[in-house]
């Protein structure tokens, strides 16, 4: 992207132009930052805008994360500085990396089950790869985009053209994820991670795994020996879904009628043990004000000696010392102390009164 | 007349946290609480439930994490001199109470109660408490099951048969381990279910698992009779489904039981209302304020404004709450008897630390529930999956749908914005695990420092896969040390495979790891082969 065409746009078009592009700008960035951002986002061949349509860029993708703390920049720089210090010989004690790495050389794309409807991919190619399968494409390789091809593979053996249907994801990233939006509970897909060119054709760069989307509503397969009139099977799903049925007090919420879907949100607890463990309490006010007394009774005498406070024995400290601390209510206390010598002839009194009383306003 | 069976399950559960490399750590506290106020009274209860004869069934399951810390002599060492220190905080607290009755009494019952602690913890049980669970087992009182080894969710496992292989296999040698036998039942991580996971299950002997309701709802076949009787994966193994009327009634924030307004505040605690100088010998090294254990109020309302606790009034209620638990159990099950050609079987599955860490009269209720229903009623049956599937062992074959606990019932919750960047690095070390297992082969056996290389390298891979540091980063609480718990077992596991591979290994680091995760000692690396 021209510097001279962005730098005729606002700061919001700037801004909705990096989110069309999947380029994370940080909060607050200015003009000439964002412009900075583009410009280096024009390396990558953009794909064309209207095919995200089938999925969710996502906040914290890898590559958004890494672009922020500029790391793959700041890895090569730093192992040139670090080789200024090298030596040949190994360091003397290994110390452990405090970030993970940010791709491991492959060339792989991996597919997992969220839900019912969306998928989630994450994938890494090599820049070697990707060269070579530009320049095998010839011109229409320095153009060519990274792009994932969803397929619809439901009980096929996906030979790369037998499946039901595809279409096509545009992304920037050689490292990166993305969340598929499916929309098809209960079939089976696979994504290629390819080069697309401008005139449609698609390269594969590597396959996923083939992975299956749950049903989300009852099975209509029945099994003979196990068959239950629809009306049964209502009641019994109804009450899989709560006393509802019973009561008869919503029940269409359960009904096969309605999908047979279930009326979920006390699932799991959402809590987990973990969450039992170290809840966070919600803020109910802004501001608040507390106040509580506490009364700090303490002494000394001989450390051999026998002292009582309201009648109850006190363990005095080595040196004859002793601390009592009471939570102080409104009211008056009388705080009878005794001391006796460990003879038994002496015996001393002390009797502090406290009281407390509190005004509120 | 019997006209159905209620199975209880509960989920015990922690994730590893040791750190000798500190003098304190804020997350182990996770394990004291939970000792003191969750697995500590309910062990208090089984014992009055067989001193009095009261028949009962639970079925529980202890993490191979949770059994290795319970049995670690390190931990266990801290747990006393924990429970020390509140013993300690207790006294004061009887005393600085003493002008105030509602306080003093509760200050006297938290003394009871962390002396009773030490008590069944260090004399009773001889400072291991697997060993009470166990003997409730032998009893046949309550079930013990397993669950995956280190809580990995295994849905999105599924890409490395041979880490979900591990997963299950160490947990079944862990089991034998420590309990005498193998184990019959799983607790699958988050009723993390997919198809076909049964096979691997049935490998290491396991008969019978859970989902959530739609697990088995969505299955197919259609499954007759619901949620309410078991079905058989084509290999056999039992599926049993959440029932989810008795886990709104104990769960949902709205109707619970454990948000009664007569039970025990858990957010008021003495580590934030008292003053600090009281309260700092008893706080951690940073100082930071935390929960002490110590909690003064009921939960009163939805007001910030709280009553004092009253433990008559609230352990009155939790009597109430057991009667009305066991009650609709009852209507329940006479409905469905009326419509099922057979007893139907009604499962309640909890976080084991919901029942005292959380729901602080949740002991109590359960020992209100299970003396109901063994004196009260002869509608329904406490029971255990095995003894129903014994009882009952022609059952419908399908196969459950894919399926978690988790909010929305799938993967949502370990698989979103805030933690899907761990799969990338969990599936490489897991695909290089096996690697490393299949080039020291027994062909090609691994020397003394290699091997013990291979099996913390192991060790590493396990514990990075843990759900706990997935739901973490979700929930917000404590991410930080989520995180670095990731990152540290993956580039310790990362750092083992390249030294592993280059022949050259750094005895001092691989010895500072096995004595931080000293997890499984008899783990063996060819679990992964």
């Amino acid at each position: 992207m021209k510097k001279s065409v962005l730098e005729k746009l606002e700061e919001r078009e700037l801004l909705e132009l990096a989110q069309k592009l999947g380029i994370s700008v940080r909060k607050g960035a200015k003009r000439p930052e964002i412009i900075k951002l583009l410009q280096s986002a024009k390396a990558a061949p953009a794909p064309p805008a209207e095919s995200h349509a089938h999925g969710a860029p996502h906040a914290s993708s890898e590559a958004a994360r890494h672009a922020e703390a500029g790391q793959p920049a700041q890895t090569i720089q730093q192992e040139v500085e670090e080789s200024k210090f090298y030596t040949g010989t190994p360091p003397e004690e290994f110390r452990l990396p405090s970030e993970l790495p940010y791709h491991y050389g492959d060339d792989r794309i991996v597919l997992l089950v969220r839900d019912p409807h969306w998928t989630y991919s994450y994938w890494e190619v090599s820049q070697k790869k990707l060269e070579i399968e530009r320049g095998n494409l010839g011109m229409a390789g320095e153009d060519a985009y990274l792009a994932l091809r969803v397929y619809d593979v439901t009980d096929v053996r996906f030979d790369g053209s037998n499946d039901h249907g595809h279409y096509d994801i545009g992304i920037y990233d050689r490292v990166g994820n993305w969340y598929v939006n499916t929309g098809m509970p209960g079939r089976s897909f696979i994504v290629d991670l390819g080069l697309k060119t401008r005139d449609g054709r698609f390269v594969t760069l590597a396959r996923s795994n083939a992975v299956r989307t749950p049903r989300d509503s009852v099975s209509d397969v029945l099994d003979e020996e196990w068959m239950v009139p629809d009306s049964d099977f209502e009641r019994i799903f109804a009450l899989s879904g709560g006393l509802s049925a019973l009561t008869g007090a919503s029940s269409a919420d359960v009904r096969l009628a309605g999908g047979g879907k279930l009326p979920f949100g006390i699932s799991s607890p959402g809590m987990g043990s973990l969450a039992l463990m170290s809840p966070v309490k919600k803020k109910q006010r802004a501001f608040w004000f507390v106040l509580n007394t506490e009364l700090i009774v303490y002494g000394a005498t001989e450390p051999d000696a026998k002292v009582s406070i309201q009648g109850r024995p006190v363990t005095l400290r080595p040196d004859g010392t002793f601390t009592l601390r009471f939570a102080l209510p409104d009211g008056k206390q009388i705080i009878e102390c005794s001391a006796t010598s460990a003879d038994e002839v002496e015996t001393r009194c002390i009797t502090p009164e406290v009281s407390r009383s509190t005004r509120v306003g | 007349m019997e006209k159905g069976c209620l199975s209880i399950v509960l989920h015990a559960h922690l994730p590893f946290v040791r750190h000798p490399e500190y003098e304190d750590f804020l997350e182990e506290d996770w394990l004291f609480e939970a000792i003191s106020e969750t697995y500590i009274p309910l062990i208090n209860v089984f014992d009055s439930l067989v001193a009095d004869n009261v028949d009962f069934r639970i079925t529980m399951s202890l993490t191979p994490t949770l059994i290795a810390m319970l049995t670690d002599p390190f931990l266990q060492e801290r747990y006393l001199r924990h429970i020390t220190r509140l013993i300690q905080l207790s006294e004061s607290e009887v005393e600085r109470t003493r002008w105030q009755p509602q306080f003093h009494d509760l200050a006297r019952m938290y003394r009871e109660r962390f002396n009773n602690c030490k008590y069944v913890f260090e004399t009773k049980y001889g400072r291991n408490l697997v060993s009470a669970f166990k003997k409730f087992q032998d009893m046949g009182k309550i079930e013990i099951i397993t669950c995956a080894a280190t809580h990995g969710f295994l849905p999105l496992m599924e890409l490395n048969p041979n880490a979900v292989r591990a997963q299950i296999a160490i947990a079944a040698q862990n089991y034998e381990k420590h309990l005498g036998r193998p184990p019959k039942g799983i607790w699958l991580p988050e009723c993390g279910y997919y198809p076909g996971l049964e096979k691997t299950l049935k490998q290491y002997g396991i008969k019978f698992f859970f989902t959530d309701s739609h697990g088995i709802l969505y299955g197919s076949p259609r499954p007759k009779y619901g949620v309410f009787a078991p079905i058989y994966c084509p290999n056999g193994v039992a599926a049993f489904g959440r029932d989810l009327e008795s886990s709104k009634q104990v769960w949902s924030a709205q109707e619970g039981y454990p948000g009664d307004y007569c039970y025990r505040d858990f957010y008021r605690d003495i580590g934030f209302d008292l003053d600090y100088d009281y309260i700092r010998p008893y706080l951690h090294g940073d100082g930071t304020r935390t929960n002490l254990g110590v909690k003064y109020y009921q939960i009163t309302g939805p007001t910030d404004h709280k009553e004092p606790y009253v433990r008559a009034r609230a352990l009155g209620k939790a009597a109430e709450h057991a009667g009305n638990f066991m009650f609709n159990r009852e209507k329940q099950a006479e409905y469905l008897f009326s419509i099922m050609d057979r007893k139907p079987i009604i499962v309640s599955p909890y976080d084991a630390e919901l029942f005292g860490h959380w729901w602080f009269e949740g002991p109590e209720w359960l020992d209100f529930l299970f003396r109901k229903l063994h004196f009260d009623q002869d509608n329904i049956r406490p029971i255990t999956p095995m003894e129903y599937l014994d009882e009952n062992p022609k059952n419908q074959k399908a196969t459950p749908s894919l399926s978690s606990w988790g909010y929305k019932g799938y993967a949502e919750v370990w698989l979103e914005g805030s933690n899907d960047w761990v799969y990338r690095h969990l599936h490489k070390a897991a695909q290089r695990m096996t690697e490393l297992a299949g080039n020291n082969n027994p062909g090609n056996p691994a020397d003394g420092l290699t091997l013990r290389a291979l099996n913390q390298a192991a060790r590493e891979l396990l514990l990075a896969q843990s759900s706990d540091w997935a739901f973490i980063m979700k929930t917000g609480t404590m991410v930080q040390y989520a995180v670095k718990r990731t990152k540290d077992h993956v580039n310790s596991f990362n750092a083992l495979y390249g030294m592993i591979n280059e022949k050259r290994i750094d005895r001092k680091f691989l010895e500072d790891l096995e004595n931080r995760d000293n997890i499984f000692p008899e783990l063996d690396y060819k679990v992964y082969a």
